[in-house]
């Protein structure tokens, strides 16, 4: 054999390209760009959106070393839920796995409102056919319920093309947006502190943090890729997605004229940034984008999808939840009933939404979104704390670094996240007398807090289910207790 | 009326106790339509894991924490030599986790399947299907041989008994894959406590590591995406 058995190892591992491609496309930049941007605008009525993207970046940079490192020690599948159990107790674990599971099917559930009525435009234009958004989202719902019980070789590919396509065409919208500014060239609207500073800060940091939800997936890589190819990759992903989002929607705001963008964005949110790109580069501009915006939150759909139906698995295999739940089907290797169940779920809030005739957009993408995003607020300060104080007992590398990176993270994201609660009706862009402003966060804190004492339930009744608890869900085989 | 010619009864032989990997093979085929149920990365894996069970059986390997040991004697058999001396002489991977995916990684259900095939086990066949390509299916000469291993570690759990060393590990590795569910489907749940009894009491300390990382490296191939 001429080969080692190292390199033959090495042969099966995930490069850090690999890990950066599907997590950047996890973080679906053009849905991000065309969509939460401009619904941003509309929702805020202020222009410190790029800004924010930059702060946001800087913070979950310092973020990432924590993460990664521990990510390193702890390769995991339930990332979070794991961090959490070991960094601050099991109850508090099982609480962050409740969160992750409301959080993530939010953000899922809440996609399928922007690819029907996106996708309904799109036929509307070309066959002249009158299809309701249901129907678009069920076909897409069948898609992804399919797909989630494959085992699909080749997906790299698939999804590398489609990225590589919308990043090319975001960086084309807005090479084209800043060679048009609106009357009275490029400004620094939109970079300036004073766009940001005041009530909107919150909603808009939350926005951005939600433009980046999906970096996190890297760390589902750290068993199957280098540790070092994890690190870097989450490095490139958060600089790069920075670097597009930020110049996305200042150029667009240039192009747009910072004087009539909110009121743009405003009358039709999702059309902002195709109205400009069919004014400056053409009609088949706006058209590959619009093709393109639909195929980015398909793939946003299937990577959420995944990550839904991990955190049930692995909630499964720790008998938190019914131990059905983390059995993967022989045939596929895949978890199928975690998807199975994933599916189901969002299967009834389409169909309600389709009965009820809420506006998918407003009422399932926007509120799906932010709600999603106080979540993954949540789940990041609770994972920061946890790094925090499992790396001070268990790291071996004691840089500066290392040191202060985890405690600066810990402050920031919490401090975002109180920022994101107290202006939360501004973010959701209702009234503050809306009882969706405080029931939203009141949702997510008792379902924590019914977690936690689930926890401390299983504690006192179950103990043995209790002791393995985010310790050894991948060695423990199922129902062998 | 003539006599009816005497019925002899078929002169069965009681069969040598097969090798772990090829059972596991066997096991994982439906007995009804020859196909293979496991998914190739499960088979792989789970064949991957037997081979290592046989050393284990035979005592030329030891797991000890997490890192697999041989033993510098020679093993009869071809296959089980030749993965023993890449073991042997190759130190760059010690963990048995790895040693699993470096043998994933070598096709080992392709040399398993030559084994086989060698030893008359399985002959190879294809299947025609409409529109898609011939399926090739290596199965046992008879069908019934499939669900040999199944019926008997079912049999023993039902009455109760004690699996032998080389079934129950079997079983584990069964449970590792998801397989028993299918092998298992017609017994009660005191046969599944049962295995769980005798996986938790009765298996040596290396064979529960091998279906531990067997189980861990199977969770973790579930769990990441392709790519």
């Amino acid at each position: 054999m001429s080969t080692t058995a190292a390199q033959t190892l090495a042969g099966q591992r995930v490069s850090t390209a690999g890990v950066v491609f599907f997590t950047a496309s996890a973080a679906t930049p053009l849905t991000v760009c065309a969509a939460i941007v401009t619904t941003g605008l509309a929702a805020t009525g202020k222009l410190g959106l790029p800004l924010a993207f930059v702060i946001i970046a800087a913070v979950l940079a310092v973020f990432s070393v924590g993460y990664v490192a521990m990510a390193r020690q702890v390769p995991n599948a339930g990332a979070f839920y794991t961090y959490v159990s070991l960094g601050l107790g099991r109850p508090a674990g099982v609480g962050a796995s409740w969160v992750a599971l409301l959080a993530y099917n939010a953000l899922q559930i809440g996609l399928y409102g922007a690819i029907g009525p996106t996708m309904a435009d799109l036929l509307r234009d070309w066959f002249a056919v009158d299809v309701p958004w249901w129907v678009i989202a069920i076909v897409a719902w069948a898609v992804v319920a399919f797909l989630g019980l494959r085992r699909i070789k080749h997906s790299a590919r698939v999804l590398l093309v489609l990225l590589a396509a919308e990043v090319a065409l975001v960086l084309l919208y807005s090479v084209a947006n800043l060679a048009n500014p609106a009357d009275g060239g490029p400004t620094l609207d939109g970079l300036a502190l004073g766009d940001l500073l005041g009530s909107a800060l919150g909603p808009l940091l939350g926005l951005a943090v939600l433009g980046f939800v999906g970096f996190e997936q890297s760390a589902v890589f750290s068993e199957q890729a280098s540790p070092s190819s994890v690190r870097r990759a989450t490095i490139i992903c958060i600089g790069g997605l920075c670097a597009l989002y930020a110049i996305s929607s200042w150029s667009t705001i240039q192009a747009a004229g910072p004087d009539t963008v909110v009121a743009d964005a405003q009358s039709s949110p999702t059309a902002v940034l195709f109205a400009l790109a069919e004014q400056n580069l053409g009609s088949w501009a706006a058209g590959a984008g619009r093709v393109l915006l639909v195929t980015s939150v398909l793939a946003a759909l299937i990577s959420f999808h995944a990550t839904c139906a991990r955190y049930t698995f692995a909630l499964g295999r720790d008998h938190v939840l019914p131990a059905a739940f983390g059995r993967t089907a022989p045939r596929t290797g895949q978890p199928g009933p975690a998807s199975i169940s994933q599916s189901a779920l969002a299967l009834v809030v389409i169909i309600a939404f389709a009965i009820g005739g809420w506006d998918p957009v407003t009422k399932l993408f926007f509120i799906g979104g932010t709600a999603g995003a106080l979540g993954v607020l949540l789940l990041l300060s609770a994972t920061a704390f946890a790094t925090v104080r499992y790396l001070r007992e268990h790291e071996v590398e004691n840089s500066f670094l290392r040191k202060l990176a985890p405690p600066v993270a810990a402050i920031a994201v919490t401090a975002i996240l109180v920022l994101v609660v107290a202006n939360y009706a501004l973010l959701l862009g209702v009234p503050e007398d809306s009882p969706l402003r405080w029931g939203i966060p009141i949702a997510f804190a008792l379902v924590a807090l019914g977690g936690v004492v689930y926890g401390i339930v299983l504690r006192r009744n179950r103990p043995q289910v209790y002791d393995t608890i985010g310790k050894s869900q991948a060695r423990t085989p199922v129902n062998a207790r | 009326m003539r006599p009816v010619p005497e019925v002899t009864a078929p002169h069965y032989r009681k069969a040598p106790p097969g090798l772990l990997a090829d059972e596991f093979f066997l096991a994982g085929i439906d007995d009804m339509t020859g196909e293979q149920r496991l998914e190739p990365q499960a088979l792989a894996v789970g064949l991957a894991a037997a081979l290592i069970g046989e050393l284990l059986l035979t005592r030329h390997m030891v797991i000890e924490d997490g890192k697999l040991r041989v033993a510098d004697v020679a093993v009869p058999d071809a296959l089980q030599e030749r993965v023993r001396l890449w073991v042997r002489k190759d130190h760059s991977v010690v963990l048995a986790k790895d040693w699993l995916l470096v043998l994933v990684g070598r096709d080992i259900t392709t040399l398993v399947r030559h084994r086989m095939l060698a030893a008359g086990k399985v002959v190879r066949t294809t299947r025609k299907r409409l529109l898609r390509k011939p399926l090739e299916l290596y199965v046992p000469p008879s069908l019934s041989t499939a669900a040999a291993a199944g019926v008997r570690i079912a049999g023993t759990l039902n009455v109760p008994r004690a699996l032998s060393t080389s079934d129950l590990l079997l079983a584990g590795l069964l449970r590792a894959t998801g397989r028993d569910r299918e092998v298992l489907s017609h017994c009660g749940p005191e046969v599944h406590d049962e295995l769980d009894r005798q996986l938790r009491e009765n298996l040596c300390p290396s064979a529960v590591q091998l279906v531990d990382t067997t189980t861990e490296v199977l969770v973790t191939a579930a769990v990441t995406p392709l790519f």
